[in-house]
């Protein structure tokens, strides 16, 4: 990189440009802008003066030189812009192989990007194409999903913001004090992306990158000077409201802290200066866990830096939520959230990680969200509102500040979107919830602190269902058992022997029981047959009985032990015109029968018929009888289930009653 | 460990009840079985055989 000095048309001073690249540079002695004309870098435009720059606190400044992938690269320029919430800084990057890029801060993260095609760019709904080209700055709405590259990508946030000051070198010639539009994009793995549409509604160009760590980037040292000397002007700041001194915990993130003393809101955006934001001593939170606390988690140690306490109206009832804002290092935060006594660990999750599904298509929100292959259903959506606060938040806020949410669940997470949206502006943002349980909590905080015990009535949106493990775990074993039990069933009854052992059919007429000789000739004695293995015996009786019964007595004889076993089947079947009643099927069973050798008696008798009455009854009845052994009977292994599944069904409608109480909070209760 | 306690108890009885139903199956246990056993009562056993149906007037059978 071979510097280009020329000098300054408005005071004659020597004005660099370093890079390439860069059409306009900012002179260090009058604050000229100083435009480049065509190629020629020995002529140049004045574009007027530079206003001067707000002291934002940064690690970087210009001239400092870093490493991306190995390539090198120096700040060379700075431009600070503002949509009205506060300035922020994009520095200018310099390659040694004569490529450029754009370094943006924000929340103590930094993203860089570079200049893409916009062939690249293609929208998920061809239909949003105006003619073929792409929509209109007033089109894009944030959510709005489209491909960059091989890639979904998703609008953030889409708003206007003013050039307001810059130094050192630009790669464009930029009218400051001129409004610009933006879409800035998110896609998975921490990918990053500006759609930048100028002073116009269409797309100019398009920039993508990536977040990275400012370690990453710059060396240590470099980065630990800087924020020494920020911290250092940091401590020496006072309230303007009190006059107590104010100490930042992180210079150069934090945009808003509260006084500790008279708990004014106080603006610190500005770098080394406090500004009055509010005076209200009413904002104070007063936080469980005090402000300072540090805790353990996912290895890492969070300090507490904010305390919020927002709250919400649904039917007629506010309810009221505390957050925490925890911080890990430069740029690492989180928040731990707590509802009622319940503690949710929250991140940030990329909008493009997280894709919506509609019950119907002209839902206000979705119903259901998916996010790392996990779906969460809507819960409840509302209207946040900052209701007081204190600490330090790397965001402009103030009591009364009010975001669109929408709650999505799949205990034991949670998916959580925000939208602030006025007539300029969109921004959306998804975050990711886990549960924690009070000891989980004690644990973080190395039980220096007690945590109330959330009432056994209240059931957070996420909450773990407690009869979960024991539905799941008896489910499992129940499902094990019933098909032990299927199988044994199965295989019992191809091993034992089975089939007919006694099959006749025989006539009966009606006989008085008085009449000895008729009943002895009526009745059936079988030959001996034998029974080789325990079983069971089914006796069957079929016969054309008419108005009328027939039954018999039998007895089974065990003629190896000199035991019998007496049991009664009958038939009755009544008919009429276009009625009947009874059967003419019946069989009973004889169980545990052991092996050994039997006899089968069957002494038949039936009613006597009636011929005289209206409807004739059988005056002769042909009957048959079947003995069969080895009988697969359905109803055991019914039986047998139902008793295996009276416990996971007791535990399941626990698991329901649970899951009742948890959506009768909801918007669908 | 409520739940440890309920799913163990269950597995438990589950198991019981699995042998249960595997030596009710082997034996051809019938829940709804007819009648009961009794000794065969003397005098109806001739040398051949039963003095059939002589078997069903012993009074066993409600004195029919």
């Amino acid at each position: 990189m071979s510097a280009r000095i020329i000098d300054c048309p408005n005071c004659g001073g020597q004005v660099e440009f370093k890079a390439g690249s860069s059409l306009l540079s900012v002179c260090s002695y009058c604050s000229s802008a100083v435009a480049r004309v065509g190629d020629d870098i020995g002529e140049a435009e004045i574009l007027g003066q530079v206003a001067p720059l707000a002291e934002i606190g940064s690690p970087l400044s210009l001239g400092v030189q870093g490493q991306l992938h190995s390539k090198d690269f120096t700040v060379v320029g700075r431009l600070q812009l503002n949509y009205g919430a506060g300035p922020w800084n994009e520095w200018y990057l310099a390659f040694d192989d004569g490529r450029w890029a754009w370094l943006a801060e924000a929340q103590g993260r930094v993203y860089v990007t570079f200049e893409k095609d916009l062939e690249d760019l293609h929208l998920e709904n061809p239909s949003l194409s105006q003619n073929g080209s792409l929509p209109l700055f007033e089109d894009w709405s944030a959510g709005q999903k489209f491909f960059f590259g091989q890639q979904t990508v998703a609008v953030s946030e889409r708003r206007s913001a003013k050039f307001v000051s810059a130094e050192g070198e630009l790669p464009f010639v930029v009218p400051l004090d001129s409004t610009f539009s933006y879409c800035d994009f998110e896609g998975p793995k921490g990918t990053f992306g500006t759609l930048d549409f100028g002073d116009s509604q269409e797309v100019e160009s398009v920039y993508f990158g990536r977040e990275h760590e400012y370690d990453s980037l710059f060396d240590k040292d470099v980065l630990d000077s800087v924020e020494a000397s920020l911290a250092a002007a940091a401590v020496a700041m006072n309230c303007p409201n009190c006059g107590a001194a104010v100490q930042l915990q992180a210079p150069g993130e934090s945009e808003t802290v509260t006084c500790g003393t008279c708990d004014a809101l106080l603006d610190c955006s500005k770098g080394q200066e406090l500004f009055l934001l509010s005076s209200a001593a009413a904002a104070n939170s007063n936080p469980l866990i005090p402000l300072g606390t540090v805790g353990n988690y996912q290895d890492k140690e969070w300090t507490v830096f904010g305390h919020l306490i927002r709250s919400v109206w649904a039917y007629g009832v506010r309810y009221e939520w505390e957050e925490y804002l925890l911080r890990a290092g430069r740029g690492s935060y989180r928040w731990l959230i707590c509802s009622d006594g319940h503690w949710t660990w929250s991140e940030p999750v990329s909008v493009a990680d997280v894709t919506t599904k509609y019950k119907r298509s002209n839902q206000e929100r979705p119903r259901w969200v998916k996010h790392k292959g996990q779906s969460y259903r809507h819960f409840q959506s509302g209207s946040a509102t900052v209701e007081a606060l204190s600490g330090e938040f790397y965001w402009k806020v103030k009591v009364g500040d009010s975001v669109k949410t929408h709650d999505y669940v799949a205990p034991p997470n949670m998916m959580s979107f925000e939208s602030s949206e006025d007539q300029d502006a969109q921004e959306i943002s998804w975050s990711r919830g886990t549960y924690l349980s009070r000891e989980e909590m004690s644990a973080i905080f190395s039980d220096k602190l007690s945590f109330p015990k959330a009432p056994f009535f209240n059931i957070a949106p996420h909450q773990p269902n407690k009869y979960l493990p024991l539905r799941d775990k008896v489910t499992k074993v129940g499902l094990i058992l019933s098909a032990l039990i299927i199988l044994i069933a199965i295989l019992v009854s191809s091993v034992k022997p089975s089939g007919v052992i006694f099959d006749a059919t025989k006539e009966l007429r009606y006989y008085e029981k008085s009449d000895k000789e008729a009943a002895t000739l009526a009745t059936v004695l079988t030959e001996p047959f034998e029974i080789k293995e325990w079983t069971n015996l089914r006796i069957a009786l079929v016969s054309d009985v008419a108005n009328n019964w027939i039954f018999l007595q039998g007895a089974l004889i065990n003629e190896d032990k000199n035991e019998v076993q007496y049991f009664g089947l009958q038939n009755q079947y009544y008919f009429g015109p276009g009625w009947t009643e009874g059967s003419r099927k019946k069989s009973t069973y004889i169980g545990s029968v052991a092996p050994g050798k039997y006899r089968l008696s069957l002494r038949p008798e039936m009613g006597k018929p009636k011929p005289k009455k209206r409807r004739r009854s059988s005056e002769e009845i042909r009957y048959s009888v079947e003995l069969k052994q080895g009988t697969f009977i359905k109803s055991h292994v019914v039986v047998f289930l139902f008793f295996i599944w009276i416990f996971p069904l007791f535990v399941r409608g626990l698991f329901n009653r649970f899951e009742r109480k948890r959506w009768s909070e909801s918007d669908y209760g | 460990m409520l739940t440890k306690i309920f799913a163990g108890l269950y597995t438990g009885i589950g198991v019981l009840m699995v042998t249960l139903f595997l030596v009710n199956e082997w034996r051809g246990v019938v829940y709804s079985s007819s009648g009961s056993k009794k000794p065969i009562p003397a005098g109806i056993k001739s040398g051949r055989g039963y003095k059939s149906p002589g078997f069903w007037y012993t009074g066993y059978m409600g004195g029919k």
